[in-house]
């Protein structure tokens, strides 16, 4: 009984300890299929709606299921609150007459390393911004289509110039003008716009 | 008798247990596929891309972009990128970045670093200048993106190519990749999915890869033609 109470506690301690190093594991059976998904990262095939449409447009990805259908476990959408402090808590803590200024450099490498993980859409876009319904901001301040009632300094949108509006060039720099206004085309970023400057002359 | 079933209990879990450390990790293909095409010096991939436009909350409209990318390294870089909105070509070419639009006859120039990735990384911290898919320009993705979680999916067939899907997700992203088994490692298709945005826009592209791809170097080097106007380049904010 000591002998089988002993080893109930030793397989207890070991199967803890595996759970803790073992990914989770999915089995699934379908038409005849089995397929074992061994994983860290739950949610992410229920999210493969996303896959599909990448791999349908690519010739499709002939397994993809729908978005969904998997009997993958999840949390209840309502759990409780985790625990948490008090919101309310001493400003000043007791203590106990030690220095509690420990002297940190609170302002450790803030700026370390600025190109890690900046933005995992600047590795994986198409290069430029597309806007809907208006044409991006450039400095905090709105594109403008042309047309509006534009002052100089004004950045005008380079996909609403009329084309009837005709190139000069003073100075060596290009210029369109149109109704007696003119346009300095310049690159900001990756973005072509048209500023609108006092007559070159 | 217990005792029995729990012996064969725990040597099972043993058993999967190690067979789930011999298959391979998502991180290990795709820092397989990374470190394959970082040992290509000259390479071409097409890529249709697809990006999702998000307006009040919504995905409006998906774009549709035509990548055309060509690489020899060390210094030498060409992409055309053509979509409703853009008609561009962008050059690295020894030290000099020039991008033209072909649709308005401008074009402009910045010196930078001479190698690819340095100048790719300096027309981007110092002009906001995104390279289109810059993902499989890189030769060093492996230090640029950090992943908290990955999985390994299985085998998937991608249009006849027989490809490892693995998913991963970062701060606010989800990614998606199916990566070619066998000798050439090569991003097949890929989607990203901004978990940060409430529209969860995804941009997805598949791509088509020459590991053989000869240049010349004609190919990099852009020429003015006759109307072509060149305009300033400014940072973008």
């Amino acid at each position: 009984m000591m002998k089988q109470n002993r080893f109930l506690v030793k397989f207890s301690i070991a199967a803890f300890v595996l759970g803790m190093l073992s990914p989770a594991f999915h089995i699934e059976h379908k038409a005849g299929d089995t397929t074992v998904e061994v994983t860290l990262l739950k949610k992410a095939e229920a999210r493969r709606g996303g896959g599909a449409r990448g791999g349908a447009r690519g010739g499709g990805a002939r397994r993809a299921r729908p978005a969904g259908n998997r009997a993958v476990k999840r949390r209840p959408a309502t759990r409780p609150a985790a625990k948490r402090r008090p919101a309310t808590r001493p400003a000043t803590r007791p203590s106990g007459g030690r220095n509690i200024n420990r002297n940190k450099n609170i302002n450790r490498n803030v700026n370390r390393n600025v190109n890690r993980n900046v933005n995992v859409n600047h590795y994986y876009g198409g290069g430029g911004h597309h806007h809907h319904g208006h044409y991006g901001y450039h400095h905090g301040h709105p594109i403008l289509a042309f047309g509006a009632a534009v002052a100089v300094g004004s950045i005008i949108a380079a996909a609403t110039m009329p084309p009837t509006c005709t190139t000069v060039v003073y100075g060596g720099v290009s210029y369109r003008r149109c109704d007696g206004r003119y346009y300095q085309p310049v690159y900001q970023g990756d973005t072509l716009v048209y500023k609108v400057v006092p007559a070159p002359m | 008798m217990l005792q029995k079933i729990v012996q064969r209990t725990a040597v099972g879990l043993l058993f999967a247990s190690v067979a789930a450390v011999a298959a391979p990790t998502a991180k290990e293909i795709l820092a397989n596929a990374r470190a394959y095409r970082a040992t290509l010096s000259s390479y071409a991939f097409k890529a249709a891309l697809y990006e999702d436009v998000v307006d009040d909350g919504k995905v409006v409209e998906t774009v549709k972009t035509d990548v055309d990318a060509k690489v020899k390294r060390p210094d030498r870089l060409r992409v055309d990128v053509k979509n409703k909105y853009k008609n561009r070509t962008s050059y690295l070419n020894n030290g000099l970045f020039t991008m033209v639009d072909h649709g308005y006859g401008y074009y402009g120039q910045l010196k930078t670093p001479k190698e690819i990735d340095k100048a790719l990384d300096f027309i981007f911290n110092k002009y906001g200048i995104n390279a289109p898919l810059a993902a499989f320009l890189y030769t060093n993705m492996q230090k640029r993106t950090h992943f908290t979680k990955g999985k390994y999916f299985g085998t998937r067939d991608i249009g006849g190519v027989a490809c490892d899907y693995v998913a991963f997700q970062s701060k606010g992203h989800e990614l998606h990749l199916w990566i070619a088994q066998g000798e050439k490692p090569l991003v097949i298709n890929f989607v990203l999915i901004d978990l940060s945005n409430p529209a969860k826009p995804k941009t997805s592209a598949s791509l088509k890869w020459d590991t053989d791809a000869k240049f010349s170097d004609s190919i990099f080097t852009f020429v003015p033609s006759k109307g072509l106007h060149k305009i300033e380049v400014e940072p973008a904010n």
